[in-house]
């Protein structure tokens, strides 16, 4: 297996004639119904481009030649840059990476076990530990910091992410002045605006939240960062049974439709904009109204997205690999596993929230991060699928060993051993007896040791000594305002 | 007579918006009190139901549609009742803080307040310290209520806590608190009177205040 080589694509749900009703369907809502933009700039730039707007209600009738348009202007491959270019992230058909959680505020301690805020701390230590996770691609801004001022608490959650890995980073804004601070972190990480323009190093996304409406916030930021000529996240997360229908159908409709509204509005804005579509729609819990971030239903919407990004040739963040679980558990295993897997094998190219993150999107934890780590291995296993070839084959070997022979002792054994087996480090394969002798070890307590192991001995390439007092610089001017 | 009311706490339970006005309307005609019909048929069958959803054994959806069941049931009722008998058995000012728009959790703790027969002014989302006292200061209720679904807003509820101090009002009222990062720890901090950790908890909540 190459982890840094994945593709997807193998898992589809519906045939090419339902996609292609589906997005039917979106034009239609987006062109009769229309959607909500509580943006005044977003209601003029609609309005000068031929769509239909009541200014009373702050809503669009999108004519379908413009989301068409903007489709077609859609770059087919994004590159999503790192610190260090081995690991660059490059987003197009259907390469498959997988990446952090974003963005809870609790951790779960690993001296006390017990539940706590983020600190400062977190955001320096979660992104070394995933620099030194092999099967994690890339690092979105995870934690946020509950004991720095606020407006500073981004901001740190970035400066973090730099210094702590040399991978992708990516971040959610809360306002346009931490998307813009980002962005000058980033400018000054790659060396200069234009820099970053050929190599961005920063991705930034805006959501879609309640049935066809686009908040004030969340379009607010859109319209900055097309100017900016960034890489741009544009998604929907609907939850089926709220704030769409209880059908996964209609839910993947209103999620395909709000982020095909979102993409046009910031394709006018920016035709060159490269847009990467979003997928972070659930289905809310009947009993309770909470959001599920550990259905498998979550899998089934995005799978569809990443099969109408695939339809649209537009890269796609995708959702994969959540748990409602409270502690690094059962219910924590086979929701991950089950639901990474499926969004994995539909070609989703982002994945975030692929790791660490428990409880309704509202806890990390250092331990969980380790163990879907290999979680996050063994899906890439399964995506690797099956080697085809001579080599593969090995009936030259089969023929050579014979009949009640064994392979064992075979140069080829050893030869594809590390690429056609993969090699967890957590899960225990050893027999009963010897697992007893080593003292009964669960795998989240091994987990644990190896976070710690991790914390307390991997430094990642140090950012240079200028670099990193000006980003330090960035965040004392925002906490002195 | 108590077998009317069983069947229609039933109705109530079982979200039979269809019927229930038709089995009312027989009750009254057989010579039912309207105050008689509410108490014993229909709040003991939101009881349940109230229950049911806090145990975990009820779907929102089913819980709306009782709601509305009784509702349509009141509907005939309450132009016979008298006015202390309508009267809701408290006021609820109810808002998600400034700068937060979620509301999922609160239009759901307004409806289980609605069915639970106190009358609930839903102020709406993003709203300011200065809303809510001035919304306090117009409906004088028993209850303020205040959702955050952000931690960066929730010191929001802190401001609003101060400003109901500071224009004298404070001790009018009882404050509760609730949205997903919002703790007890928190509520006690900023000088709230309640945390809810869910709707149904609310409505408890809400009533225990009420006593207090």
């Amino acid at each position: 297996m190459d982890i840094w080589n994945l593709r997807g694509r193998k898992l589809r749900f519906l045939t090419d004639a339902q996609a292609d009703d589906l997005h039917a369907k979106s034009l239609e809502l987006l062109r009769t119904t229309g959607c909500v933009f509580k943006d005044e700039r977003a209601l003029r730039i609609f309005a000068e481009a031929g769509a239909q707007v009541d200014s009373a209600k702050q809503l669009v009738r999108i004519p379908s030649r413009l989301v068409e348009e903007a489709l077609s202007r859609c770059p087919k491959r994004v590159v999503l840059a790192a610190r260090n270019p081995r690991y660059d992230v490059v987003l197009e058909e259907d390469r498959v990476y997988f990446g952090t959680s974003t963005v809870p505020i609790n951790v779960l301690d690993m001296e006390t076990g017990k539940l706590r805020r983020g600190t400062r701390q977190d955001c320096l230590d979660f992104p070394r530990l995933i620099d030194a996770l092999p099967y994690i691609h890339f690092y979105k801004g995870t934690i946020y910091p509950s004991d720095v001022p606020q407006k500073a608490a981004v901001p740190w959650m970035i400066y973090g992410a730099y210094a702590g890995t040399e991978k992708q980073v990516s971040c959610t804004p809360f306002s346009i002045g931490e998307a813009l601070a980002g962005i000058q972190m980033a400018e000054i990480v790659a060396g200069g605006s234009a820099e970053l323009k050929k190599r961005p190093l920063i991705c930034f996304n805006v959501l879609c939240t309640a049935p066809l409406t686009w908040n004030a916030t969340n379009v607010g930021i859109m319209l900055d960062l097309a100017e900016t000529g960034l890489p741009t996240i544009i998604g929907s997360e609907p939850q089926a049974g709220t704030t769409a229908p209880v059908t996964i159908l209609a839910a993947t409709l209103l999620q395909n439709a709000e982020t095909l509204a979102g993409i046009t509005l910031a394709k006018i804005v920016n035709p060159d904009l490269p847009v990467i579509m979003g997928a972070i729609g659930s289905i809310s819990d009947l009993k309770t109204g909470n959001f599920c971030s550990g259905a498998v239903e979550l899998a089934l919407m995005n799978s569809v997205a990443c099969q109408m990004s695939q339809r649209y040739g537009i890269p796609i963040y995708a959702t994969g690999g959540m748990s409602d679980a409270k502690l690094p558990d059962i219910q924590a295993g086979y929701e991950k596993g089950m639901q990474l897997l499926i969004t994995a094998m539909s070609g989703g190219n982002y994945i975030h929230d692929a790791a660490g993150m428990l409880d309704h999107c509202l806890t990390l934890s250092y331990e969980q991060y380790v163990i879907d780590n290999e979680i996050c291995g063994m899906v890439g296993r399964a995506l690797s699928g099956i080697s085809f070839g001579d080599e593969f084959m090995a009936l030259d070997l089969i023929n050579h060993v014979g009949p009640t022979g064994n392979f064992l002792r075979e140069r080829h054994t050893l030869q594809y051993l590390r690429s056609e087996h993969f090699l967890p480090e957590l899960a225990n394969r050893k027999s009963r007896l010897d697992w007893e002798a080593e003292g009964c070890r669960d795998i989240a307590g091994l987990a644990k040791e190896k976070a710690r192991e991790i914390l307390d001995k991997h430094h990642p390439t140090m950012l240079s000594e200028d670099v990193d007092k000006e980003l330090k610089q960035i965040i004392e001017r925002i906490e002195a305002e | 007579m108590s077998d009317f009311y069983a069947v229609l706490a039933e109705m109530v339970i079982n979200g039979n918006v269809e019927e229930i006005t038709g089995l009312t309307q027989q009750a009254l005609h057989e010579g039912a009190r309207a105050h008689a019909i509410l108490e014993e048929g229909l709040l003991p069958g939101m009881n349940v139901v109230g229950w049911r959803f806090k145990a975990g054994d009820m779907f929102i959806p089913e819980v709306l549609l009782s709601a509305s069941t009784m509702n349509a049931a009141m509907e005939l009722l309450r132009p016979l009742l008298s006015a202390s008998e309508a009267a809701p058995v408290g006021t609820v000012v109810i808002g998600t803080v400034e700068g937060d728009i979620h509301n999922i959790g609160k239009n759901l703790v307004t409806m289980l307040l609605e069915g639970a027969r106190f009358k609930v002014v839903d102020l709406g989302v993003d709203i300011t310290p200065r809303a809510f006292v001035e919304a306090v200061k117009e409906h004088k209720p028993d209850i303020l209520a205040m959702s955050a679904l952000l931690t960066t807003t929730m010191p929001k509820m802190a401001e609003t806590v101060t400003a109901l101090e500071e224009a004298g009002i404070r001790d009018r009222l009882k404050i509760l608190v609730g949205g997903a990062p919002v703790t007890q720890e928190f509520g006690d901090k900023i000088g709230a009177d309640g945390y809810a950790a869910n709707a149904a908890g609310a409505v408890e909540k809400a009533r225990a205040l009420l006593e207090k």
